[in-house]
């Protein structure tokens, strides 16, 4: 296929536009076929509220065009945010009676039993896919763009990345011989063949990017700095790789500037020329939206007592500690007023931390290499006997001098968080247990929180030194 | 015209404030005037002191203000009637001149623009008067009718019936524009923009449920300020099945006998307290109220969700002054240090004084933010548990976007009511997804619980303890339904009360006492 259509479609609300879009690309008809098995593939991060899963006002207008199409069948779901499962993820928003009553059907991808794994051989990997996704005949992208801090923006390229369960999107550390694992940023590189190789498995008929609502500043998850802004525009076709390049386009972001796509055309996964787009709709060239993206250096993430410093770090880290840094900020308004000084140190050789008081190290790099630095040791000082010394002084005893003691000591206001990446939850875990809950009487509650949703493991290299 | 009794009472307030000046101690006086619109008699010194100190605030405060009554139909002269008031004092009326109603010429259009017919008048006042106005009201025929059938209805009816009649007339002028005010005052376009928030509930509406969730009391409120104290008794009892009896009272304080001197908040409040017959006294400091009362009409609506946080947190912060902006009689037993020492034993930080203003917006905001979301569609179902007739419950649906509450709409569609399946919150939330777009959460609650709380944390204030508010934790429990089942409240349900309420408390509290 050498051509694409892609609509791009501003309405007075995300169902209407979605409709609208469609239409213009010739219908429903068009992607779906009577008796077609259809799965559609939304985003189901965490138990959050919008923006954070796509909208549901949106599944329900996809859904009623499936049905509309005659559609057999029409299931919808996701893999959720790492270690969730669907389950609890589907009681917190009460998604499944909500799609059943659209007569569609929810699926609980991680139930193996109702919904087996197929192996899937790709670049001599193995991934296993649920095969009620291999199995339909249409799949349908329906992806809530917000900004993310690795790619700009969540495009439906990522969206696809979450078909196949937590296990089989895990980078694995793999450093190559003679190649400098963090210059190459070799983790996103993983990252962004692992993506791809996913996507290549099952192309979708039908591709959405809804940015009717977008979420700048701070995300994809809402945070303190996140902020919803309306640009009543979508963006559908039939191409994830089309439909992608022109939602980042509209942000005017280039092909080249997004790693993702430029290796989506080297792998000709699909149109990344822009004439060879037939762009329906609204005129690209007459759009420009002006939003905040996620900041591009920790260092930026002003936190309130918080001394953030990196050193050469890899996209895995950043996009943690991003993520830990945000929720720090927008979960511990108090403890950060009570702890009055930390400093955050992430990456390989991090700059000196701001005092030796309070110092988290983020990551195996972070703890790799600071292990002989200064900040690892404190000097303390004996205090001086001075019944001692005004005794020698008495008796006129020319060593009477201040005799200081000077003694190195481990520093124990240490905290290090392991991992490489490590999980921004697991982080919580350490940091109550080195300030303590009084200190923290916010982070304590949210991770209480956390804990009803969320299967904490227990991370046995993770060292609390106090 | 206008109401006789209306209008012969308005004159008495002219007279008395145009010679208020050469009455040697007015406070003193015998005579009564009502205050307008109410059914209340006070002294018609106290209502110069009200106007003197609430109309610059909150209205205009300027003077010179020019009347003008127009027709609600299209004429060649829509203008009625026109009344000058040449006030010398921002907001005292004390003389009024009617003025030949051909000497302005007003088209329905003009009001479209009231910039340039305001101009245009003063020009006008300025030729055939020699004084510049600051202020014009426009007044629609139907608000004389409206305010003269209220006006008839007020000697027989009691104090709620006057209090929703009033409500329903304000309703009714916001809602159809029958009255304008130039330049627009901020109270006047945050209730115009309330109404429109509120989407057709009614005002009095909004008050009937107030009423009847809020427990019987009798409370004397002391305004503090250089001047003497202004006094407000409510006393509010539910004797009655259907409504309860309210009764209010304003007064100026006798300031020799209870030996005001100039301070910010008043010393002898157990005398008060005694000689007002009431179970409590808040005396609370006039400034930083009607500063907190400014801030608040100046708020766009709906408000954004930084304004709603900062509003939020100036509450708190007037509430943790405890001592300087505000005090009370009986003490809250809270403010006892030996009280607070002994809860401390049980690990547990009660004080008042240090409630976190500064971290609480955040903490609820913030959950709210990252488990509802910021665009969300929220039904909440108001139940009795007493009323067990089908269909008696009230649904109201909050709709929020960019974390601001964006639109209030009340359900009240029997025909759709009546094919809700009750039942269960899943399916109160699918049945009612369909027809007014998806909804989020559903909350569940009882009309007891919202009773508990107010009567815990506002009636009963003094009487809180670290026992009361466990009592509320339980019933928070018990009264309160979420479907779907967010993380705050499952937390909240699997939770330990005490463990719970000690999580929370450290994070409303602050940790340090100095």
């Amino acid at each position: 296929m050498n051509s694409t259509e892609v609509a791009i479609i501003k309405s007075n609300s995300p169902s209407e536009a979605i409709t609208d879009g469609i239409e213009k690309l010739g219908g429903i008809s068009g992607f779906v076929e009577k008796g077609d098995q259809v799965f559609v593939k939304i985003n189901l991060r965490t138990p959050g509220g919008f923006p954070v899963n796509t909208n549901f006002d949106t599944i329900k207008t996809i859904i009623n065009l499936c049905k509309e199409a005659e559609a057999k069948k029409i299931f919808v779901g996701s893999y959720p945010f790492n270690r969730l499962k669907t389950d609890s993820i589907a009681k917190t928003l009460g998604i499944q009676s909500y799609i059943e009553k659209l007569g569609a059907e929810f699926v609980f991808l991680d139930d193996q039993n109702k919904y087996p794994l197929k192996s899937v051989e790709i670049n001599g990997k193995t991934i296993e896919f649920p095969k009620v996704i291999l199995e339909s005949d249409r799949l349908i992208l329906l992806n809530q763009v917000s900004v993310d801090p690795l790619f700009k923006c969540t495009i439906s390229l990522l969206n696809t990345y979450s078909l196949v369960s937590n296990q089989f999107q895990k980078i694995q550390k793999n450093v190559r011989s003679g190649k400098d694992y963090l210059h190459l940023d070799q983790y996103k590189q993983d990252l962004i063949t692992n993506i791809l190789d996913i996507f290549s498995v099952k192309k979708p008929s039908l591709v959405i990017n809804d940015l009717f609502y977008f979420l700048e500043g701070a995300g994809p998850f809402i945070y303190k700095d996140s902020n919803l802004k309306r640009t009543n525009l979508i963006v559908v076709g039939n191409d994830a790789v089309a439909v992608d390049l022109i939602t980042l386009r509209l942000f005017e972001i280039d092909l080249l500037n997004s790693d993702i796509l430029v290796e989506a055309r080297n792998r000709r996964l699909g149109i990344t020329d822009i004439p060879n787009i037939k762009l329906i709709g609204e005129n690209l060239e007459d759009i420009r939206l002006s939003v905040d993206f996620c900041v591009s250096k920790l260092e930026d993430i002003n936190i309130k007592n918080t001394y953030v410093k990196a050193g050469r770090n890899c996209s895995g880290c950043f996009k943690e500690a991003y993520h830990l840094l945000n929720l720090m900020k927008t979960h511990m308004t108090k403890d950060l007023k009570y702890i009055i000084k930390q400093s955050f140190l992430i990456g390989e050789k991090p700059p000196k931390p701001e005092s030796l008081e309070n110092i988290i190290l983020f990551g195996d790099c972070a703890i790799e290499s600071t292990e002989n630095r200064e900040f690892r040791k404190i000097i303390i000082t004996n205090s001086k006997d001075y019944f001692e010394t005004a005794k020698q002084k008495l008796k006129k005893d020319s060593k009477a001098q201040d005799k200081t003691q000077i003694k190195e000591k481990v520093n124990k206001k240490i905290v290090e968080l392991p991992g490489c990446p490590p999980s921004r939850f697991d982080c919580f875990n350490s940091l109550i247990s080195y300030y303590g809950k009084s200190q923290v009487p916010n982070l304590f509650f949210f991770n209480n929180l956390i804990k009803t949703y969320y299967n904490q493991v227990t991370n046995k290299k993770t060292k609390v030194r106090d | 015209m206008i109401n006789q009794i209306f209008k012969e009472n308005w004159l008495k307030i002219l007279k008395f404030n145009s010679k208020v000046n050469i009455i040697e101690d007015p406070s003193e006086l015998e005579e009564t005037v009502r205050i307008p619109l109410t059914p209340n008699e006070i002294n018609p010194f106290l209502l110069y002191r009200l106007f003197e100190l609430l109309y610059p605030k909150f209205i205009n405060d300027q003077q010179n203000i020019l009347d003008i009554v127009i027709s609600d139909f299209d004429l060649d002269n829509i203008v009625f009637g026109l009344y000058l008031y040449e006030t010398t004092k921002p907001g005292i009326h004390a003389r009024i001149k009617g003025l030949p109603k051909e000497s302005i010429e007003i088209k329905q259009d003009d009001l479209h623009n009231l910039d340039t017919l305001f101009n245009r008048i003063q020009l006008i006042i300025q030729k055939d008067h020699g004084i510049k106005i600051s202020c014009i009201r426009l007044i629609r025929k139907r608000t004389i009718d409206l305010m003269n059938s209220h006006c008839e209805r007020l000697t027989k009816s009691t104090y709620y019936e006057f209090i929703q009649s009033l409500l329903d007339i304000i309703q009714i002028l916001l809602e159809h524009e029958l009255i304008f005010i130039y330049p627009e005052p901020n109270i006047l376009r945050f209730l115009k923009s309330s109404v429109t928030l509120l989407d057709g509930i009614k005002f009095s509406k909004v008050f009937e449920f107030i009423e009847s969730v809020i427990p019987s009391f009798n409370a004397l409120f002391v305004i503090n300020s250089n001047n003497p104290p202004i006094f407000l008794k409510i006393k509010k009892e539910n004797t009655k099945p259907l409504h309860s009896e309210i009764e209010l009272n304003l007064k100026l304080l006798e300031s020799e006998k209870y030996n005001f001197n100039h301070q910010k908040l008043l010393p002898d409040l157990k005398g008060l307290q005694a000689d007002f017959k009431t179970e409590k006294i808040i005396s609370i400091d006039q400034s930083s109220l009607l500063i907190f009362l400014s801030e608040l009409f100046e708020m766009e609506v709906p408000p954004s969700k930084e304004k709603v946080k900062l509003i939020f947190q100036k509450l708190l912060y007037g509430i943790r002054s405890y001592d300087l902006y505000w005090n009370m009689v009986p003490k809250p037993k809270i403010s006892n240090t030996l009280v607070r020492f002994l809860i401390r034993l049980f690990g547990i930080n009660l004080n008042l004084k240090k409630l976190s203003h500064w971290a609480i917006p955040d903490f609820i905001f913030g959950l709210i933010d990252t488990y509802i979301g910021l665009n969300a569609n929220i039904l909440i179902i108001l139940t009795e548990q007493r009323n067990e007739t089908p269909n008696s419950n009230n649904l109201m649906l909050v709709r929020i976007e960019n974390g601001s509450i964006n639109k209030l709409e009340y359900i009240n569609d029997k025909k759709f009511l009546s094919k809700i399946d009750q039942e269960s919150l899943e399916s109160i939330r699918l049945s009612v997804s369909e027809k007014f777009g998806f909804i989020t959460t559903v909350f569940k609650v009882d009309k007891f619980l919202i009773k508990a709380v107010l009567s815990a944390f506002l009636i009963n204030f003094h009487k809180i303890s670290l026992f009361s508010i466990l009592k509320v934790v339980k019933l928070l429990k018990k009264h309160i339904q979420v479907y779907p089942e967010i993380p705050p409240y499952t937390l909240i349900k699997n939770r330990r009360s005490f463990s719970l309420l000690k999580d929370v408390l450290s994070i409303v509290i602050d940790k340090h006492e100095f």
